[in-house]
């Protein structure tokens, strides 16, 4: 048995999913966090179950990817039960969506999701009544806490095996009679289309396109009366078919809100009073600033307390090593690379990637990303792009994967190609790594602000020359802004740990692997050779011959770089071997070169391999530009 | 369900088309506050239906919370669900104050 679990975004899908299949889907306090759906197999009572977490999706007419995703699904034929996941205190909103799948006729179970905050708003509803008003069964729960879900869950087995289909919602008598007239020409003509003929119908009288392809085989005569039906209830209602249509669900809605909640008290809540400020036409701009300095300061504060003592540390380890006699000089050699490995991953990744990650979780959760949308959407138009593309963005800052992905959201092909592309060149966490154990730890925190904001001047001037290339089509900004939300620390923690465990058991492993390479690399006296290679680029950018080849393990990961870089030039303590020009050149490349593998695999997938191809070659030709560029401004300047 | 929740038309009674637009104004002349009802979407099935998605359709509520500066976008406030709405759509909601 298939139970999907569907609903508007942001309802709270993802964490019920999290819940039932203890794996971990990303949630996040913004409309659209999921864009693929996940499957997973749970066990209820003593049978296993596949439960599916699909995209958010306001209506069964997909107007983005992650919508398309979720109608697909819903439509193939695999659900066998659907479970509605209702933002309580948005019950009246939600009801549309509620009254649209059950005229898919699939056995359906209501989850009246988020009751803390609907009493919050000082709402009392009456699931009974909902009940038998929407005639499927309605379970009240709190997902956060997992309060109602196993209720739930087993309300939703016995549905399922009921094969209870619901029935669906009728319209006024204008449109009955249209979708009746539609109804009953389809199934003369002996339609053998899985759905039912009631929905199809509807969807026709909403001029839905897919629905009306599936259709295209029909004879014309179908197609006329469609057309001619159409045009009747235009005539008597005055307004376009899918308008009424709409009308009357949303009517129905209303209708069915009003008679199930009751508000106790008006509801006066200090979140209004804290968004008054947050995207206050003027103030807002200050919050933001205050936001991105207070993550950049605990960031530098918090990695650099600890990379200065274990990178310390370590250094001692390695002259004790070193300082033992005795041991053969392959295994010292090697022993000493396996030090610098562990060193670089534990000093300098670590203690900037964990509070980072944190602190990105901890905007996501709270619900600070659309917040900024609003704010930014003004400049992003100047880029060709709107508001909502400030997700893939601020998602880079943690990992350009997901950010690559994000651009589902967005309406256009357009805005999700130049939006894909532009936010590979964000310094993802790896990078961030760098920037900040590098730079900001050797020569300043202001060398690292100056990466940051050549990083968006740069961005901004790509996405002008963009729209001028590849002219906006995007109408502007429609996106919903969700309340603040407390956020629970088991989800920031889950959320960034998975990001750190990935450092832990794939990249760390690696350049353990790779430091001992190098060590290798230097005991065959292969370096020369390397360097050689690598010369007219490391002569480029004046830097010494050996990080050639700490470049190309940025390919993979790109915090193996930095890393590599400490055992090719055979100290951490690299003030005393590069300066800080040097330095600043070697970040520049290392942030803007090459998106990693995976962004790479990512692009791909998302926006074709031609741009894929493109983004890797204006990214390797704009970091060795600007390296060079800010190679000679900084001989001028420092 | 129930057939006692039969719907009858929303049709606003006695207006025509024309004389309720006669009052109007787009969403984006709208002050900040002021509780009013939708008119009409002029644009596109596009972005009719992704305004429909969220309630913005004839003859429902809203208000507007609060703009944005530098041409930013609007906060518009439906069945308690708050929505930006860039101002270049704004200004193709026609909406009406309501009495
Ligand atoms: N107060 C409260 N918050 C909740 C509850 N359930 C989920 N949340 C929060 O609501 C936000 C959205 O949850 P998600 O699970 O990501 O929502 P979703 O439906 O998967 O969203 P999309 O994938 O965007 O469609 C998160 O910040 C959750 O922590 C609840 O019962 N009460
Ligand atoms: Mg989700």
């Amino acid at each position: 048995m298939t139970i999907a679990l569907a609903g508007q975004p942001n309802a709270g899908k993802s964490t019920i999913f999290n819940q039932i299949a203890g794996v971990h889907a990303i949630t996040a306090n913004f409309p659209g966090s999921t864009v693929k759906y996940t499957r997973s197999q749970v066990r209820i009572g003593q049978e296993t179950y596949t439960c599916v977490d699909l995209p958010g999706t306001y209506s069964l007419q997909a107007l983005d990817l992650a919508e398309a995703e979720a109608r697909s699904f819903l439509l193939s034929g695999e659900v066998d039960v659907i479970v509605n996941v209702v933002d309580a205190s948005l019950l009246h909103r939600s009801l549309e969506f509620t009254l649209e799948l059950l005229e898919l006729g699939i056995p359906m179970v209501v989850c009246l999701n988020m009751m803390d905050e609907a009493a919050r708003k000082g709402m009392r509803i009456d699931t009974e009544k909902l009940s038998e008003l929407l005639g499927v069964p309605v379970v009240a729960a709190v997902a956060r806490t997992g309060q109602g879900i196993r209720e739930l869950f087993l309300e939703t087995v016995r549905v399922g095996r009921m094969r209870a289909r619901p029935s669906p919602p009728k319209y006024g008598r204008d449109v009955e009679e249209a979708v009746e007239a539609i109804r009953s020409s389809l199934e003369d003509k002996g339609a053998t289309d899985p759905l039912p003929a009631r929905f199809l119908a509807i969807k026709l009288l909403e001029a839905d396109e897919q629905i009306g392809a599936r259709i295209e085989g029909f004879s014309d005569d179908v197609r006329q009366l469609i057309a001619r039906v159409r045009s009747r209830l235009e005539a008597k209602t005055g307004r376009p078919a899918e308008d009424q249509v709409r009308m009357e669900r949303h009517g129905l809605a209303t209708h069915i809100f009003e008679q199930v909640v009751k508000v106790a008290r008006p509801f006066s809540d200090i979140r209004h009073k804290v968004d008054a400020i947050v995207t206050h036409p003027y103030l807002g701009y200050l919050v933001l600033a205050l936001v991105v300095y207070g993550v950049f300061w605990i960031v530098f504060r918090a990695g650099g307390l600890v990379e200065g003592s274990i990178v310390g540390w370590f250094e001692r380890l390695r002259g004790w090593v070193s300082a033992a006699s005795g041991l053969p000089p392959l295994i010292s050699t090697l022993v000493d690379g396996l030090i610098q490995g562990v060193s670089g991953g534990l000093g300098i990744v670590i203690p900037y990637l964990i509070p980072f990650l944190l602190a990105l979780s901890l905007l996501e959760d709270v619900g600070y990303l659309p917040r900024a949308a609003v704010l930014m959407d003004a400049f992003f138009h100047r880029l060709g792009l709107h508001g909502k593309a400030i997700i893939p963005f601020v998602l880079g800052y943690g990992c350009n994967v997901p950010a690559v992905m994000s651009t589902r959201i967005l309406d256009t092909e357009r805005d999700r190609v130049v939006a894909a592309v532009l936010s590979t060149l964000i310094p993802c966490s790896a990078r961030t790594a760098i920037v900040f154990g590098l730079l900001a730890f050797f020569v300043g925190p202001w060398a690292a602000v100056f990466i940051y904001a050549l990083n968006i001047v740069v961005i901004a001037v790509l996405g002008r020359l963009a729209s001028f290339i590849l002219p906006a089509t995007s109408p502007g900004l429609i996106l919903e802004i969700p309340p603040y939300r407390w956020p629970s620390w088991r989800t920031l923690w889950l959320k960034s740990w998975l990001r750190i465990r990935e450092f832990l058991t794939l990249a760390w492993p690696l350049l353990i692997a790779g430091s001992l390479v190098l060590s290798l690399i230097g005991y065959l006296r292969l370096q020369p050779m390397l360097d050689r290679f690598f010369s007219p680029l490391t002569e480029l950018l004046g830097l010494p011959p050996v990080v050639g080849t700490t470049l190309v393990f940025g390919v993979l990961r790109k915090e193996l770089s930095l890393l590599m870089l400490i055992q090719a030039l055979g100290t951490a303590q690299l003030d005393t071997v590069l300066s800080g020009e040097q330095m600043l050149t070697f970040t520049v490349f290392v942030v803007f070169y090459f998106p990693c593998v995976s962004t790479f695999a990512a692009l791909v997938r998302e926006v074709g391999g031609r741009w894929a191809w493109l983004a890797a070659g204006l990214s390797l030709g704009l970091a060795t530009g600007l390296a060079v560029a800010v190679r000679c401004l900084a001989g001028i300047v420092m | 369900m129930p057939r006692s929740i039969q719907l009858s038309c929303i049709r606003e009674a006695g207006r025509t088309r024309e004389e309720a637009c006669t009052d109007a104004m787009t969403l984006f002349q709208a002050n900040s506050g002021q509780k009013l009802s939708v008119v009409d979407v002029l644009g596109g099935p596009g972005l009719r239906r992704r305004l429909a998605q969220l309630g913005i359709l004839p003859g429902t509520h809203l208000q507007v919370v609060r703009h944005a500066a530098f041409g930013g976008p609007l906060l518009v406030d439906v069945d308690g669900r708050v929505i930006a709405i860039g101002k270049g759509i704004a200004a193709k909601v026609l909406v009406r104050p309501e009495e």
